[in-house]
């Protein structure tokens, strides 16, 4: 790979990376390491890409696996506060879906990201994370199905209670 | 409601800045090009000590299953919640070349085990170590900080296998694996398949229990 080839992929690829490692970490400095990591994976490489789905495909797994590497790290910080996501949205809708993905458990969370935002297909998902379609199918249906938990019981807490009244 | 268009819009926020991107090209560039990927992995060893070992191995089926060096391996995890990648791995010896087996992707490791004493494959997801007499431990990393490794050379376990799993504790607690060694001599009442239950309880202390396969 050339460096303006290298560079082009960088800053074609530097946000994914970033939230794919936010996503697995819940650290912002973490997460810039991992990024910092797998850039130095690409500048590496000694193999050839067919194309740039093919680079994109090959990040996003080098992404998970040094997340991973981090996460297995006795030296990463556990209980990572929500709060740090504070200031990343504009609305506290779209906090309160960011914040209902990030309370998900990180099994959940990567494939959410992979299939919503990145518009990966399962089998790409399954790619990425390497693990099998049907193991990210179902672990894209629960985390609907706890999605939908947690934001409808946001929503009903948010439900002003309007006391009963005997009409005459 | 999970609104995937609020979650795309809170995502495209979540980014570096452009003069971190910039900062990081300059880093990565300064770095020396070259690739880590495979690497040999000790100090040298007497090649001589190789090669004897090579040669009980060109015999090894008249070895004891637990000592037989050259295994064929297979795992599979019968579990949705490891999210582990196992890698069929096998060292064959083939015209007195040691040849390394991942995925069907073929490697001479000869000339590292004889200048090196060791190989050391990193998959994605995975690693396999191979010491000088042929033995591979492959290492398995699955999510919530999972690890699971497994090598041919314990004699306690049947068919040769050892497993050492490490978990955070975070939602896993039981899952299976069940393993097939080739060419080693198994339970008869299993025929050559052993499938081991592996637990691991409150303190992360694990313990492995061979189970008949069905």
């Amino acid at each position: 790979m050339t460096e303006e080839a290298f560079e082009q992929a960088v800053r074609d690829h530097a946000n994914t990376i970033f939230r794919v490692a936010c996503h697995t970490l819940k650290d912002r400095q973490e997460a810039e390491d991992v990024t910092q990591t797998v850039l130095l994976r690409l500048y590496q490489y000694g193999g050839e890409f067919q194309s740039k789905e093919h680079i994109k495909h090959w990040l996003l797994r080098v992404a998970v696996n040094e997340s991973r590497k981090v996460l297995r790290s006795p030296w990463k910080k556990r209980n990572v506060s929500l709060e740090d996501w504070d200031g990343v949205t504009e609305t506290p809708e779209e906090q309160g879906v960011l914040e209902a993905v990030m309370a998900l458990d990180v099994k959940y969370r990567v494939p959410i990201y992979l299939y919503y935002y990145e518009d990966c297909s399962v089998q790409e998902v399954a790619a990425a994370l390497g693990t099998n379609p049907s193991t990210v199918q179902t672990r894209l249906q629960r985390a609907r199905e706890k999605l939908r938990n947690a934001l409808g019981e946001e929503k009903k807490e948010g439900t002003p209670y309007v006391r009963p009244q005997i009409v005459p | 409601m999970f609104d995937p268009k609020l979650y795309r819009k809170a995502c495209d926020r979540m980014i570096l800045d452009a003069e971190k991107i910039e900062e990081m090209i300059s880093m990565t560039e300064n770095q020396d090009k070259r690739t880590t990927a495979r690497r040999p992995l000790r100090a040298a060893m007497l090649a001589a000590a190789v090669v004897a070992a090579l040669g009980i191995t060109a015999s090894a089926a008249e070895l004891p299953a637990v000592k037989e060096f050259f295994a064929t391996i297979f795992v599979t995890v019968t579990s949705d919640d490891t999210g582990l990648t196992i890698p069929s791995v096998a060292v064959e010896e083939r015209e007195g070349r040691s040849i390394l087996l991942v995925n069907d992707e073929e490697t001479d490791i000869t000339d590292a085990l004889a200048q090196e004493g060791g190989y050391l494959y990193e998959g994605d997801g995975f690693r396999v170590e191979v010491d000088e007499k042929g033995v591979a431990v492959v290492t398995s990393y699955g999510d919530n900080g999972m690890t699971v490794s497994y090598s041919t050379e314990d004699p306690e376990v049947q068919g040769g296998m050892v497993y050492k799993v490490t978990t955070d504790n975070e939602g896993l607690s039981e899952y299976d694996l069940s393993v097939d060694v080739v060419g080693a001599a198994a339970p008869a009442e299993v025929e050559g398949i052993s499938s081991y239950q592996v637990t691991t309880d409150d303190n992360g202390v694990i313990s492995v229990k061979s189970v008949a396969a069905e």
